[in-house]
């Protein structure tokens, strides 16, 4: 496999002939949400069926409370994959409503199992009552916005007007707004989730505090070159080079505006299985490419308007060549 | 920052290259402390030499609007006069001129044998 293949590849973005399209890929994000709605779901029987042996089954509590919350997770990036192109998706905001519900419902469990430990009160009723009512908060603010990260205002076709010999070359970069206050959120509630780092054994602090180091130096800034060759996303201050689309791939390209709540997390990419590929830093301006094959990339990025400007020419100057 | 290369311009390649770049500075698209993309990269982006691109990086550099630094590459350091002051300093040029008797058109030749 060629690398450029394999930085399209790390990007959600395979060749015609290396994966299907958006409905096959659409198909498998369906089973994988299934996967993900069952296997909490069996779990949570457990857990509420017993709610008193948490504390009697400490040695996996913690774990299934973590692989529960990842699940979870599956939930919620599946809804943010739907509600991304559609207005009020009634079934997205359903999606993520439910996967932050299990992820409030499994940490509240592993609150409660260590508060059993540390021979505290149980409080159980307060314990899992919060963080249901938040995820219902949660859940009704999403359906009052009408959905989460949505785009709007897909600018039509434009074009710079690059005479025949003419080159370009356009750079644009994007930084997160919430970068440092979101991951030091996750220091804090992270460890707390680790009964060991709460007995003083630090040493559970360190995968998260790798992780933090990754995400502040790899996912809290962009920079998008467009240029003949095609397009291509340095991450972080290393610019890591992780995206690279080639120019005879892209169909069209668009500036949109990607609405609030967009700027949620610090990194959005959907799965692989999702068929297109999101980076969304923050809310405002985004470029939007659609793939010969039907899938989509959009990206945050200041001035997305000229990118998708100069694509589009180049596009319209290649296809000119092979003409 | 939006850089296009004409090869039907008059003016060489690097200083078409210096030019945008000092306009990207000017206007804010690159603040101080912004990394420029590295000569090898760029040159290969809009087809040039790389020694074009270093020559326009350098004439940035002796303008004092621009840091080479041996790992860093090239860091925008200061940022050049605003295009508000140009608009000030031609409005006062203009008036000067029509003090001193000048018409319109000679005004424009008077700017014009300048460039």
């Amino acid at each position: 496999m060629s690398e450029e293949a394999v930085n399209d590849d790390a990007a959600g973005i395979t060749g015609p002939s290396g994966s299907p399209g958006l409905a096959g890929g659409a198909d498998r994000g369906w089973v994988v949400a299934l996967v993900c709605a069952l296997l909490p779901a069996a779990l949570l029987v457990t857990v509420v069926a017993v709610p008193a042996a948490w504390s009697r089954v400490p040695a996996s509590a913690g774990e299934t409370g973590v692989i529960v919350a990842a699940l979870g997770a599956g939930l919620v990036w599946r809804g943010w994959d739907l509600a991304r192109d559609r207005p009020a998706p009634s079934k997205a905001v359903g999606l993520i409503s439910a996967g932050l519900l299990v992820m409030a419902f499994s940490a509240a469990a592993m609150i409660r199992e260590t508060v059993a430990n540390h021979g505290g009160a149980g409080g159980d009723a307060g314990v899992f009552a919060g963080p249901v009512l938040l995820a219902a908060f949660a859940g009704y603010l999403l359906r009052r916005c009408g959905g989460l990260g949505a785009v709007v205002d897909g600018s039509p076709r434009s074009s710079l007007g690059l005479r025949a010999g003419e080159r370009a070359v356009w750079t644009g970069r994007a930084h997160s707004r919430w970068p440092f206050s979101t991951w030091i959120l996750v220091a804090i509630v992270v460890p707390s989730a680790f009964p060991d780092v709460l007995h003083g054994d630090l040493t559970g602090l360190l995968p998260v505090g790798v992780m933090i180091v990754v995400c502040l130096l790899g996912f809290t800034s962009v920079r998008v070159t467009v240029a003949a060759r095609g397009v291509t996303v340095g991450y972080g201050v290393l610019r890591l080079r992780l995206t690279r689309i080639r120019l005879r791939r892209i169909a069209s390209a668009e500036a949109v505006e990607q609405e609030k709540f967009g700027f949620a997390f610090p990194f959005a990419a959907s799965l692989l299985v999702f068929g297109s590929v999101s980076v969304v830093l923050r809310s405002g301006p985004a470029l939007r490419l659609t793939l010969r094959d039907g899938k989509t990339f959009l990206i945050t990025v200041d001035d997305a308007a000229t990118g998708a400007a100069l694509l589009n020419d180049l596009i319209a100057g290649a296809a000119m060549t092979v003409a | 920052m939006l850089i296009r290369i004409d090869p039907g311009d008059p003016r060489p390649l690097y200083e078409q290259i210096e030019l945008q770049v000092r306009a990207a500075i000017g206007d804010g698209a690159l603040p101080p402390g912004e990394r420029l993309p590295p000569a090898r990269e760029l040159a290969e982006d809009i087809g040039v030499n790389v020694h074009t691109v270093l020559r326009a990086y350098g004439a940035l550099r002796d303008a004092g609007l621009i840091e080479l630094r041996p790992r860093r590459g090239a860091v925008v350091t200061s940022a050049s006069p605003p295009r508000q002051q140009l608009a000030a300093l031609a409005r006062g040029l203009v008036q000067q001129a029509r003090e001193h008797g000048l018409s319109p058109a000679e005004i424009v030749d008077l700017i014009a044998g300048e460039l």
